[in-house]
């Protein structure tokens, strides 16, 4: 009972970690332990060696996002993917994946690029609808690349190797891009958009201009993957550069602004810290009562077959993704998920996969997929409208999700 | 009287937060370096290192859950309250606040007794036992933020 009126408070607007600390306080009250419990766990934050890529990948993603990079990214792949036929669009696919790579699809990609990627699709005349469409559901497209903090958050909560989860992302990462990249092609066709002839020149300077973004994916999979760096070293690392290349090189960032960009990444670190933080203590008691066993128990009655397992979890995830934002949701329904998951033989990483990639399709999803909103805001556009645009992009990544559940190997072929 | 007219008292605790951030950030980002440069150029480490820049990570999730409990910007769900009447919509706006602000208070006190109990156990060493004050600390921060959401609203909230 004292349960429900916490999912109540949550649902009027309590801040969540409040909710999840307000579980676990009571949990642990009625059984009689002390609630210096729920400290005890916090504290196990500061035991995890990857804890410190969370502060470092937000802040140089946010400190990207700060300066002129966007500009010069978008020019660098206009320069060199713009000649294609529906160029400009596999361009906005290519720039939004790669920034939301780095800023971790907090928001930042929509806000950032979403103004000049729209005036650049609609300047080469594709359709206000078409364009829409893809500017809401790109928001969130790149979450499966390195150093994506879900996927980095998907490890810390499920005990599962970050580096194995940046290798099995890139596959399922680059199926989405492709699928949405065919839709775009073939949309171009039909909406006679001109092609922009290569012109060496100017991808030339384009990629001057970007030589400073170029080498940062380079650091953190060459450095994870060739033994150089740990997680943590490669966001060190990463961090050190974007300094050194915003501050001291290009300039574009002020003292004054830094601060500012500080206050912006940690207040984001902050709250999903808190959050990891409170339900800690609360799966502490979950796993203790064997919750996770008894919800297998009473699924193992109606679900006979992994197949159908995997159907449900979609469904369900689907859902939890148009409803709650990626951090709280990975935070409070993974360790839950993850025992019974394994129960119907889904391997945890694969499992990652499949909740981030339904994750980033419940980002565009009606009512209140977290996209809607902010493209709503950033293109002083109705969100019914939205709803429209953005229903062929979901359904082709609807297709990528069943290729992705269905097909295990496409994700676990890189980490084995 | 809403969140634009606060005192300047409360500006310059928002201020003090910035700058923890800012010297708990830097260092994170100066010793993680200089551990890498050990590590790689001279064949060495220096063990402390590691946990104190893991225990600051808990003053940016403290300093940072600060400065979202003032910007009323703590991620929630939210799903009902859009739909209340403007009116209602302020008292549960603030009952949640109150409610957020007498929890973070209970995990304060938990905090608190926590560290103590660190003490006595001698856990760590002095420097991460010293970072563990921001945990109540922080509590506390986050606590009288969520009272001064109650007291000032937002704009939006108090008309």
């Amino acid at each position: 009972m004292i349960h429900l009126l916490w999912v109540l408070a949550a649902l009027l607007g309590l801040p969540l970690f409040a909710v999840l600390a307000g579980m676990a306080l009571t949990a642990f009250y009625g059984e009689g332990i002390e609630i210096t419990a729920v400290i005890i766990e916090l504290y196990r934050l500061a035991s995890n060696p990857t804890i410190l890529a969370i502060p470092l990948f937000t802040f140089a993603g946010v400190l990207l996002s700060a300066g002129e990079s966007p500009r010069r990214l978008v020019n660098l792949f206009r320069a060199w993917c713009g000649w294609l036929p529906g160029g400009i669009a596999i361009v906005t696919l290519l720039v939004t994946s790669f920034f939301t790579a780095f800023t971790g699809a907090s928001g930042v990609t929509i806000v950032a690029l979403g103004g000049l990627l729209l005036a650049v699709l609609q300047q080469e005349g594709y359709q206000e609808r078409f364009n829409l469409g893809l500017l809401t559901t790109t928001g969130s497209l790149g979450l499966l690349f390195p150093p994506s903090l879900p996927l980095i958050l998907f490890g810390l909560v499920a005990g599962v190797s970050i580096d194995s989860l940046f290798r099995a992302g890139i596959a399922p990462g680059l199926l989405l891009i492709l699928i949405l990249a065919a839709y775009s092609y073939y949309k171009a066709g039909r909406q006679r958009i001109p092609r922009t002839p290569f012109q060496a020149r100017a991808a030339w300077r384009a990629l001057r201009e970007a030589a400073w973004e170029l080498p940062l994916p380079l650091i953190i999979v060459v450095g994870i993957y060739g033994g150089w760096v740990t997680v943590t070293e490669a966001a060190t690392l990463t961090v050190v550069y974007v300094l050194i290349v915003e501050m001291l090189i290009l300039r574009e960032i002020s003292w004054q602004r830094l601060l500012g960009v500080v206050e912006e990444s940690m207040t984001l670190v902050g709250a999903i810290l808190v959050i990891l933080g409170g339900a800690m203590g609360l799966t502490n008691y979950l796993v203790d009562a064997e919750v996770p066993m008894r919800l297998l128990d009473w699924l193992e009655q109606f679900v006979t077959s992994r197949f159908l397992f995997l159907l449900l979890l979609n469904v369900f995830l689907l859902a939890v993704g148009a409803l709650m934002d990626i951090f709280s949701a990975i935070i409070v329904i993974v360790p839950l998920l993850l025992p019974v998951a394994a129960a119907f033989g889904v391997e945890p990483i694969h499992l990652g996969i499949i909740f981030l990639v339904n994750l980033e399709i419940g980002y565009s999803t009606p009512p209140v997929g977290l996209n809607l909103f902010l493209a709503s805001f950033r293109f002083k556009q109705p969100i019914w409208r939205l709803y429209g645009a953005a229903l062929p992009f979901i359904l082709l990544m609807l297709v990528a999700l069943v290729l992705v559940t269905w097909w295990p190997a496409l994700s676990l072929f890189a980490v084995k | 009287m809403n969140r634009r007219q606060r005192p300047g008292w409360l500006r310059q605790i928002a201020r003090s937060e910035q700058v923890l951030l800012v010297a708990a950030l830097a260092a994170i980002v100066l010793l993680s370096f200089l551990q890498i440069i050990l590590r790689n150029a001279f064949d060495t480490a220096w063990y402390w290192i590691d946990p104190f820049t893991r225990h600051l990570v808990l003053v940016l999730m403290f300093g940072g859950g600060a400065r979202a409990a003032d910007r009323l910007s703590h991620l929630r769900i939210d799903l009902l309250s859009p739909y209340l009447p403007q009116g209602w919509r302020r008292w549960t706006n603030r009952a949640s606040w109150l409610l957020a602000a007498l929890l973070t208070l209970i995990l304060a006190v938990a905090a608190w007794s926590f560290v103590l109990q660190a003490y006595v156990w001698n856990d760590g060493t002095p420097l991460t036992r010293a970072l563990l004050w921001f945990i109540p600390g922080g509590w506390f921060l986050m606590a009288f933020h969520f009272l001064v959401a109650v007291i000032w609203p937002e704009p939006e909230e108090s008309r």
